[in-house]
């Protein structure tokens, strides 16, 4: 072949493979609405929102500080799960200057913009996560297996040892669920698609979601923990003990000296 | 006493009073005679059945999923077989002792069973049902059922094909019970032959069945100390108001402690010589599966042999549909023990006692001619019922058809018992007569019904 | 009576001789006091829990092989469960009252242990421990052991998660048994956990054994009170030690133990409508490897499983075995207080000196070594049981959890001898005060009661 001919199929050919390269960098095909890439807009609402409550410890160019008093991280390159993550649960900003604390809490469309405009200027990367609900079945055994041991079988939480509390997890937003999992904040692991596909995490969402509508009786309770049934256990046993003062009829443990009766005992 | 015992004796007695109680329980009187021992033989029965029972549910497994075995029985391993005889086979194969106590369960309820028709058979022929009795006789009754309930049930957790078809006619009996047959099947079978009836048939067989017989037992004793052991006839002692005997301290305890010794050791000895129980030849239960010679358990023969020589018929009634299952599976047993139940009082009636007088000694079989025609009448029939159930066996032995031994056992299921009835009849009758007449009291002895001169008018022959 | 009872009854009597004894039953006394009552209370939370219990051995399928779902709850429809958490969940959502039953029989059981260890502590507050009744006492020791017993086997049986780990629990301290330990733990679970017999076991003991002991000693202990009359609180002008002044048996008491079973009933059946006791069917079967955050035992255990939270991770060796934390804190520290309960009848007539058969109820506020020892024994038992529930209260309190673990350290080690002493100090003064010793004998006792009556 000529070069002349050579030539507009190399062109063609280097195209097409970029082509395929961005669409496959675009997250590629996917279950509709399960997994986003995050949109990237730089907004005049999302410069205002992070100039007011996120450039003060953040930067005005998202790099962070690393001065003993301001620990807050760079933003450059860091996970959009993550930064949507810390807004939808309200963390950032934090309520104490020290970083702990939930300060406010963000309309979606607060959020939104921010993330976009962050995920615009920062570079942040990864999809966003917004599962949609699956077989609750699954979800059970899933949570079992993986979540359990540090929430709790109904995902009530408990306690990690060294002050660290795990939150109770029954009635949160699924996009919570499924990006803490991805993520893994604070003393949370990380559990990667191997571990937990994204059609699991919808099965534990479903799975949750059921739990926090399960009403095991009229009085809207669901399924107890043996410590909080043992004050039920407490107060069925005074009810019972009152129910035996109001049988015997005489209230007393040991009754003062009083006239002796007029009636013949037996041996 | 040794001084440790006599320390605790007193610690207790001073807390309990002790003596008093202790004193009329060790004096109480045993009268003596070999008959007198079968309930107490049936006692000892069910208490080694319980403690081999107990032995035994540590290692059964009460269902029917299917369960990988891999064992020592080389028939089964590496096989699918259901829990509950993959357990079976394991305690024969695998865990040391599981045979010989499998065996020796069994065969103590062998034992139970037959001890407790003969004690029923001892009560029957010596009277010992009539007034004040007839409390007691019925509780014992019921505890009769209980026990053929007790092998049932233990017999059908095995599992095995031999069960299956216990099962399946356990299933078609109920069944045929008109109007509320189909409620009756889901209630006892859990609605899904055959995989609920395990774990319903172990609940019966360990908790509610041993239960009430234990329940059942408390009160037959208690009544039997209250109203104390009927007797023989002796000379020279009023039977009716003296119960002559040894005590319970030393001479009863030691016959008791032989005789447990004796069951224990004649149970464990049979246990080693007779494959009771092996049921490893007859495989699992699968539904769709069953064996030719299949016979039911010996108990049983007497409800089998009926359904085996009689024709199957099937009649619709009123909507009703009446079937030979109905007919010989629920309504002759029930006759015969409704006939149990009854027969205090029918005897009262037929032979002319005066209603209003106790009795407290017993009389001899022959007695009696009403009693001597039933109760030889019905054992009769019962035998020959049971015999009928070997049609097979004795086709097969002596190399004759099925169907003319068929025909053998219809004739003689109602003339054998028939002919005993009035040969029973006739020769009591003639014993009585002999009795009676003058100068014949050389042959009598002291054996006169009724013991010597009676004194207590409120007593009766 | 009316003419068909007096018709069956004239029948029996005839051959049975039941009017002598008939009547000696009829007239019993039963001395008046609601603290007596709980005894009862306890007896007949056994009798409905025999009575539900075995409905629920009807469905109920005592394995743990897997079984496939098929029935009414979404969350395990077609999936594969052991056998007894399948029978569970059939039993709860597919079998009409299923669950209802459930939930009164675990209520029951709570209420049968509860009153139990009131009526124990009846007892030791008042005395009636004293001779001659030491034996049935033992003998309530070993039922109130016995009913510990039969409620951890019962609430394993259903095999959901946290009951799981609790047999596990179980297994690691049989295990901890030194010497012995890993042969016993053979020998009853029938292998290394988690085997196959392990759910079948736990049903013979749960349905058979344990109930079958508890029937024959309830009937020894309730033989040997009727033997030596009940105790009763001491009454003016009444020689306590000789009559028991009280209700008779007929018609009064039968009256009010009529009233007591029927309201306990009904208080059951509203208390499983509206309090979801243990339903476990949100928690899950019990895999073995997988652990939930935030488990306890049922609460009759927590002492148990405070002590195991509480008691540091110390292992040492020791004359060629090797001693674990969990030995001393699940096998000699419970066995410490069981000794101490079992011996005490004898340690208070050997201390003070008693003569005598005591029938008469004393104060215990006026007896300083019982005030001490039931406060401080039963003090200690509450605070390890509130040890139990050290994570749930750093969840609720934020503290963290090692803090909350060694401030329940502290407080069991310190406050119960603390309050036994403060305790025997105030009944020291108490009787110095009223210018009293303790009774030697029962005569001495009521001459003081008497005395006391005249003064006021």
């Amino acid at each position: 072949m000529s070069r002349a001919r050579l030539l507009p199929v190399a062109a063609w050919a280097a195209v097409a493979v970029a082509a395929a390269l961005a669409w496959l960098a675009a997250g590629g095909p996917g279950p509709a609405g399960a997994v986003q890439q995050a949109p990237a807009e730089e907004t005049p609402r999302g410069d205002r929102l992070y100039t007011t409550h996120c450039a003060r410890c953040h930067g005005a160019d998202g790099r962070g500080a690393t001065d003993p008093h301001n620990r807050a991280p760079t933003l450059v390159g860091m996970e959009a799960a993550r930064v949507d993550l810390v807004l939808r649960t309200g963390r950032m900003p934090p309520a104490d200057p020290d970083g702990s604390g939930r300060g406010r809490s963000w309309s979606d469309r607060d959020r939104e913009a921010l993330v976009a405009h962050m995920t615009a200027l920062f570079n942040l990367e990864g999809p966003l996560l917004g599962p949609e609900p699956g077989d609750p079945a699954v979800g059970r055994e899933v949570f079992a297996t993986h979540c359990a041991a540090c929430h709790g079988y109904t995902g009530d939480g408990g306690v990690a040892g060294g002050g660290a509390i795990v939150p109770r997890v029954v009635g949160l937003d699924p996009a919570v669920i499924a990006q803490a999992a991805r993520v893994g904040p604070f003393q949370m692991p990380r559990f990667a698609e191997g571990q937990i596909s994204d059609e699991e995490l919808g099965d534990v969402v479903a799975y949750l979601d059921e739990v926090a509508v399960e009403q095991a009786t009229p009085l809207g309770l669901g399924e107890l923990n043996p410590v909080f049934l043992s004050a039920f256990a407490a107060l069925l046993t005074l009810a019972m003990i009152l129910s035996c003062l109001f049988l015997a009829g005489r209230v007393t443990m040991f009754p003062d000296p009083e006239p002796p009766p007029d009636v013949d005992g037996e041996t | 006493m040794t001084p440790l015992f006599r320390f605790l004796f007193d610690a207790l007695d001073a807390r309990l009073r002790l003596r008093k109680p202790g004193r009329a329980v060790v004096n109480k009187v045993f009268p003596k005679h070999w008959s007198f021992l079968l309930g107490e033989v049936a006692m000892f029965s069910f208490a080694i059945l319980v403690a081999t029972g107990l032995f035994l549910t540590m290692f059964y497994r009460p269902s029917a999923e299917p369960l990988l075995y891999t064992g020592a029985a080389q028939l089964y391993e590496g096989r699918t077989l259901p829990a509950a005889y993959a357990s079976i086979v394991e305690l024969s194969h695998d865990v040391r002792g599981g045979l010989l106590f499998r065996r020796m369960h069994r065969g103590a309820a062998y034992l139970f069973m037959f001890a407790t028709v003969a004690h029923l058979l001892r009560i029957l022929l010596t009277g010992a049902f009539r007034r004040p009795r007839e409390v007691n006789t019925h509780i014992g009754t019921m505890m009769l059922i209980l026990v053929i309930a007790l092998a049932y049930t233990g017999q059908n957790l095995v599992y095995d094909l031999l069960a299956g078809s216990s099962l399946r006619i356990a299933y078609a009996t109920l069944a045929s019970v008109p109007l509320i047959g189909d409620w009756l099947v889901v209630w006892v079978f859990g609605g899904e032959f055959p995989s609920e009836v395990v774990s319903r048939f172990f609940v019966l067989h360990i908790l509610i069945l041993p239960g009430l017989l234990t329940g059942l037992l408390v009160l037959h004793l208690a009544l039997v100390a209250r109203q104390r052991h009927t007797q023989f006839p002796r000379a020279g002692v009023d039977g009716q108001r003296y119960v002559v005997g040894e005590p319970l301290w030393p001479s009863q305890f030691a016959a008791s402690t032989t005789l447990v010794l004796a069951v224990g050791g004649l149970v464990a000895a049979f246990s080693v010589l007779v494959p009771w129980s092996d049921v490893d030849l007859h495989g699992p239960l699968r539904l769709g599966q069953a064996s030719n010679a299949g016979h039911a358990e010996w108990w049983l023969f007497w409800l089998q042999g009926a359904i085996t020589i009689f024709p199957a018929f099937e009649w619709e009634v009123l909507g009703m549909t009446i079937s030979h299952m109905l007919a010989f599976n629920v309504v002759l047993p029930g006759a015969l023990f409704g006939l149990l139940f009854a027969y205090p009082f029918l005897e009262r009636r037929l032979a002319g006692y005066d209603p209003d007088l106790d009795n407290h000694v017993c009389s001899r079989p022959l007695d009696v001619p009403v009693r001597a025609a039933i109760v030889l009448g019905v054992t009769a029939f019962v035998g020959m019922l049971t015999l009928a159930m070997t049609n097979d066996i004795v086709a097969r032995g002596l190399r004759v058809s099925v169907e003319s031994v068929m025909w053998f056992f219809r004739i003689a299921v109602l003339a054998v018992p028939a002919v005993v009835a009035w040969a029973a009849y006739a020769r009591s009758r003639s014993v009585l007569r002999r009795r009676r007449a003058p100068g014949a009291a050389a042959g009598s002895g002291g054996d006169a019904p009724g013991g010597a001169a009676p004194a207590n008018p409120k007593v009766s022959a | 009576m009316t003419p068909l009872f007096a018709l069956l009854f004239e029948s029996l009597d005839e051959r049975l001789r039941l009017r002598k004894p008939g009547r000696k039953v009829l007239n019993k006394v039963f001395p008046d006091n609601w603290s007596f009552l709980l005894g009862e209370v306890a007896l007949f939370s056994f009798v409905l829990l025999v009575l539900t219990g075995v409905l629920l051995t009807m469905f109920y399928r005592p394995s743990t092989d897997p079984v496939t779902y098929q029935g009414a709850m979404s969350l395990y429809e077609g999936r594969e469960l052991p056998a007894a958490f399948e029978s569970i969940v059939r039993m709860s959502y597919d079998v009409p009252g299923g669950l209802f039953f459930r939930r009164v029989h675990r209520g029951a059981s709570h209420l049968f242990i509860a009153t139990t260890v009131l009526h124990m502590l009846r007892v030791l507050l008042t005395g009636a421990f004293r001779r001659p009744r030491e034996v049935n006492y033992h003998v309530g020791i070993v039922l109130l052991m016995l009913t510990f017993a039969a409620g951890f086997t019962g609430y394993s049986l259903p095999y959901d998660a946290l009951a799981g780990t609790g047999i596990r629990i179980a297994y690691s301290s049989l295990l901890s048994l030194p010497y012995v330990g890993e042969q016993v733990a053979y020998w009853i679970f029938g292998g290394d956990f988690p085997t196959g017999n392990m759910i079948p076991r736990f049903f013979v003991f749960h349905v058979l054994m344990i109930p079958a002991l508890l029937v024959g000693l309830i009937t020894v202990h309730l033989m040997i009170m009727v033997r030596q009359r009940h105790t009763q609180f001491p009454r003016p002008g009444i020689d306590g030690h000789r009559f028991v002044l009280g209700k008779p048996m007929w018609p009064s008491q039968f009256a009010l133990s009529t009233t007591l079973i029927l309201w306990i009933a009904g208080l059951l059946s509203a208390a499983a409508v509206l309090i979801p006791w243990s339903d476990v069917l949100l928690i899950g079967p019990y895999v073995p490897g997988e652990v939930g955050n935030n488990a306890q035992p049922d609460w009759f255990l927590f002492w148990l499983e405070g002590a195991l939270r509480v008691f540091p991770p110390l292992e040492f060796r020791m004359l060629g075995m090797t001693v674990s934390g969990a030995f001393v804190a699940g096998v000699v520290l419970p066995g410490a207080i069981f000794a101490v309960l079992v011996a005490y009848p004898f340690v208070e007539r050997r201390f003070y000196q008693l003569e005598g058969d005591w029938h008469v109820l004393q104060n215990p506020l006026e007896i300083p070594l019982r005030a001490a020892v039931s406060v401080g024994t039963f003090s200690f038992v509450l605070l390890l049981s509130a040890a139990a529930t050290n994570d749930i209260l750093s969840r609720m309190t934020g503290i963290p959890i090692e803090a909350i673990t060694w401030f329940f350290r502290l407080t069991c080690a310190f406050v119960p001898p603390a309050l036994a002493a403060g305790f025997w100090v105030y009944s020291t003064r108490r009787l110095a005060r009223k210018n009293m010793t303790v009774p030697r004998n029962e005569a001495e006792a009521s001459n003081t009661y008497a005395a006391k009556a005249r003064e006021a």
